[in-house]
């Protein structure tokens, strides 16, 4: 992506959330504690000048030279990036939804696993050992050092706890 | 004399030494790793510091800072790859003095040219500090609300060159502190009728996102490393003949550091090129710059460490973070209910005292640690990447579930991370949004409290003389950088 296309994604991006911003804004209802310049006064304002410095980057943007463009960077590398990144958040993302079910020892023992195999490891022992030492460690640092109460997940109703 | 005497004298428990030295050790494995810069070693550590006594806790996050900038001239010198931003400028002489088999005499003049530019940084954040807040201390609502806004126009330093990407990326910090109760009537905002929303954002959840989690997903597509042979490295420090050479680039990287540390946005990587610069400038020896001239190690050494207390000042005078390290001790200060700023010194004095104590230790532990520490860096540098990631990444979403029991705070931290990777793609500065997102309860709480005064005349910000001199200076400021930005680009046309 090079400099223009940049500033032109920002300019949309920032002309729509702005504009749903203040949309939002204007509909919240102020208390019977209510200054003069009510709940929505401040954000409404922000929103507005979050829209103004979008359309100037636009502006910008379209005032470039096409024959300038700035750097860009090389398209299949940094496609591949970005596809690990979303891989990466699918797993995080997994690991939120399988922590209460499967509870903290399990859930972060298949994060460490699968965040490993993501990033390049191979040799499943190796993962599994890390897997079950980084669960372990941690398990033992927050529960039992830390004294934090981690979830348990659905294991004690399974068993008929 | 007598400043120092108290600051020392504060660190009273051995909680507070444990946190020096402790904080010191995280801060150099951290800052040794290629892609943990200071503030997500500091914020990897933030959760952790929710149960602690407060002293104790920002005394542990400032010694990580101290720590770090250590920590980032290992690989630097060794491998060619600084751990940290600020260390770019070692590598230019630290591993051409590696290649002539220097690399223990360039890791000792890093270690001492570390601790003296730390020291000197704590003596100017000691003595400027203060007397500063004096003068904020008597600020009315108008004036506050004024220096909010200077804070914020400060973004325009902070945007890498584009101030409309900045004043944008401030806004959606602006837009997240927002997120909540109204603080005049209580009428729930921008909370999507969640219960979690109510109370806010919390900063620390923001933080955690924007500098941990973006970074993963960044680093997730960077190459491994290079491995550094642990054979090379034997610390030496400088013997007195060399110490005598070194003096004059270690003044000038403590000067420079000085000034660009107390600028917010400036921070230690600027500091540590001018620094480099400046003493090759100076130097009796310019030839031998970039060919492993110790006084090319020394300088931006000396510059970067005293950038960890100098740029403090602009955080515990005036409570802007001038820095993403100083955002993350922030949000160690606000995880514990303290607000820093002038009120800072008359509510929890102690706190600022052992914090100033606290640094003063982790210098002194940064180099008796420093003496030992090299070995286990080389091992851990030369870990393989998939495990290192996978168990920082394991031990983010636990540090996070840890503080308040809650899966929705892990979510939260996920969204800000997607955030803070798109932000980094579209080249959105990070820092502008912090502000943002720290000022933003002062700028509107002060400007609301304002017009209550005033029966809703806003000639009170421009009657208000200290409110007036801080708008003009936000005036100023703004107008400046955006002249500057402009005259730059019709100057690269």
């Amino acid at each position: 992506m090079n400099a223009q296309q940049g500033d032109r994604i920002t300019g949309v991006l920032g002309i729509l959330v702005s504009a749903s911003y203040v949309a939002y804004a204007r509909r919240i209802e102020d208390g019977l504690l209510a200054d003069e310049v009510g709940a929505a006064g401040v954000p409404s304002a922000v929103g507005l000048l979050m829209m103004l410095a979008s359309v100037a980057l636009l502006l910008k943007a379209s005032s470039r030279s096409a024959g300038r463009v700035g750097e860009v960077a090389p398209e299949n590398t940094a496609w591949a990036s970005h596809r690990l990144a979303l891989y990466l958040l699918g797993v995080l993302a997994a690991y939120v939804l399988v922590l209460p079910v499967a509870g903290y020892w399990v859930s972060v023992a298949l994060l460490i696993g699968a965040v490993s195999a993501l990033v390049g490891a191979r040799d499943v022992k190796v993962i599994a050992a890390c897997s079950v030492l980084g669960a372990s460690g941690l398990y033992a640092l927050f529960s039992l050092l830390l004294n934090i109460r981690m979830p348990a997940g659905l294991w004690p109703s399974w068993m008929g706890a | 004399m007598d400043v120092f005497f108290n600051a020392v004298l504060s660190v009273p428990t051995l909680w507070l030494l444990v946190a020096a030295f402790a904080g010191v050790i995280w801060g150099i494995l951290g800052g040794a790793l290629p892609g943990i810069s200071p503030s997500i070693a500091m914020a990897l550590l933030l959760p952790f510091t929710v149960g602690m006594a407060p002293a104790t806790a920002i005394v542990l996050l400032a010694s990580v800072y101290v720590g770090a900038e250590y920590g980032g001239s290992i690989p630097a010198i060794l491998i060619r790859t600084p751990g940290t931003n600020s260390a770019s400028a070692t590598v230019l002489d630290g591993y051409e003095m590696a290649r002539q088999g220097k690399a223990g005499e360039a890791l000792g003049i890093s270690l001492i040219s570390g601790l003296y530019g730390g020291l000197f940084g704590l003596a100017v954040l000691v003595l400027a500090t203060e007397s500063l807040a004096r003068i904020a201390l008597a600020f009315t609502p108008a004036a506050y609300f004024s220096l909010g806004i200077l804070g914020l126009s400060v973004i325009a330093g902070l945007s890498g060159g584009s101030m409309l990407r900045g004043v944008i990326a401030a806004c959606i910090g602006l837009m997240l502190a927002f997120v909540g109760s109204d603080p005049v009537s209580g009428v729930p905002r921008f909370t999507f009728e969640s219960a979690d929303l109510l109370g806010g954002i919390k900063p620390i959840l923001i933080m955690v996102g924007l500098f941990a989690v973006t970074e993963m997903l960044v680093q997730i597509g960077e190459p491994a490393w290079a491995k550094a042979v642990k054979s090379e490295a034997r610390l030496k420090l400088p013997n007195w003949a060399m110490s005598k050479r070194l003096a004059k680039p270690q003044a000038i990287g403590a000067v420079i550091g000085t000034v660009e540390g107390v600028t917010p946005g400036a921070g230690g990587t600027i500091a540590a090129f001018m620094a480099y610069s400046e003493a090759k400038r100076w130097s009796k020896n310019p030839e031998e710059f970039g060919k492993g001239s110790p006084e090319g190690v020394a300088a931006p050494e000396a510059a970067n460490n005293v950038v960890t207390a100098t740029a403090l000042v602009p955080l515990l005078s005036l409570g802007i973070p001038g820095s993403n390290s100083a955002a993350i001790l922030l949000g160690g200060f606000l995880i514990h209910g303290l607000q820093p700023g002038p009120m800072l010194f008359q509510k929890a004095p102690e706190i600022v005292w052992s914090l100033y104590g606290g640094l003063f230790f982790a210098n002194i532990a940064m180099l008796l640690i420093g003496l030992v520490i090299l070995s286990p860096c080389i091992w851990l540098v030369n870990r393989p990447k998939p495990y290192l990631m996978a168990i920082i990444l394991a031990l983010v979403m636990t540090g996070v579930y840890a503080m308040h029991q809650s899966i929705f705070e892990i979510g939260m931290v996920l969204a800000i991370g997607v955030l803070g990777y798109g932000m980094r793609l579209l080249k959105i500065p990070v820092l502008p949004l912090v502000l943002g997102l720290v000022l933003g309860s002062l700028v509107e709480s002060n400007y609301r409290r304002s017009l209550l005064i005033s029966s809703g005349e806003h000639s009170i910000f421009f009657t208000d003389p200290v409110s007036l001199v801080l708008l003009l200076l936000a005036a100023v400021l703004t107008l400046y950088t955006g002249w500057k930005e402009f005259s730059d680009r019709k100057a690269a046309s």
